[in-house]
Parts: structure tokens; C-alpha cells; sequence
């Protein structure tokens, strides 16, 4: 089984597009904003 | 998600926001955004990448990906994480501000 993600750990970077075409890399946000990542479950 | 849409303001007074990840793609992001006027960023990632590398669950018996939350610092580390083992195993508001309260009250 795939290793989960732990507290403490660098929360890996990734880059995707908002409902407006807006780009987001994480990383853009360091030094800025607390950031809170919901993953969710998908619409049904 | 409406629980982050109601509280979204406590989250940006503590100068924190909410990026919301799904497995949806942009087609049904954007109605889903627009239905429940939601105020934060929406990600479709179809591709399901960035899922994979944060190591969101799926449970085959229960149908689905399991919810996972995180709160990270400003410097990009990990502060909290929890994955969900049900669909509504989902932090409440009140867990992850105190969380980000914590953040703001350690000198970064």
C-alpha cells in the first residue's frame, strides 16, 4: 500500500487550474498564506 | 463543503486559504461552483495526479475517494493532515482553525 503523507513532511508541489483558468502552484503561495488543501470525494 | 463555504471568512481573517482538489473535470467543477456559490478556489484534476501524490485513498466498498484535509505552514510544510476513513470523516472547521490559530501564534 502507497505510504501516506505525514505531519511535518514538505507538502509536494503542483500547479493546477481554478474554475476560471486562473493558475495555482502551491509553492507561489510560501512566504504568503496558510494554506488549508481539501481533497474531496467527487460529485456525485 | 458548504461547512468550508460558511466559515470561509474565519480561514481569511487568520490569513489562510482554501484550495479544493477534486477528481471532477472543469466542465463539472464549474456548475458544481456556481451551483453552491462557493468562494474558494476549485481544482479539477482529472488527471487525478495531484490526488495520487498526496496518496488520497479510494475504497472500493465504499465507492468512492475518501476526503483528506491538510493545513500547511507558509512555509510549506505539513501542520496537520487527516485522511478521512469515510465519506464524512471530514475535520470540522473548528479543528483546522485552531490549527492555523497555532500558525499565526508561533513565530514563522
Amino acid at each position: 500500500m502507497t505510504k501516506k503523507l505525514m505531519q511535518g513532511q514538505h507538502a509536494p508541489d503542483f500547479e493546477l487550474q481554478d474554475t476560471n483558468g486562473k493558475s495555482h502552484r502551491l509553492s507561489d503561495y510560501r512566504g504568503q498564506k496558510i494554506i488549508v488543501l481539501a481533497f474531496l470525494r467527487g460529485f456525485m | 463543503m458548504a461547512r468550508l463555504r460558511d466559515g470561509y471568512q474565519e480561514f481569511t481573517k487568520r490569513d489562510a486559504e482554501i484550495l479544493a482538489i477534486g477528481p471532477d473535470n472543469l466542465e463539472k467543477f464549474v456548475s458544481y461552483w456556481e451551483e453552491n456559490d462557493l468562494p474558494f478556489p476549485g481544482l479539477p484534476d482529472p488527471q487525478k495526479q495531484v490526488s495520487k501524490t498526496y496518496k488520497q485513498e479510494i475504497n472500493l466498498f465504499k465507492l468512492g475517494r475518501m476526503p483528506l484535509n491538510t493545513v500547511l505552514d507558509r512555509k510549506g510544510h505539513i501542520r496537520f493532515i487527516h485522511y478521512g476513513y469515510s465519506m464524512s470523516d471530514i475535520p470540522d472547521n473548528e479543528t483546522l482553525l485552531e490549527v492555523i490559530d497555532q500558525l499565526n501564534a508561533s513565530s514563522e
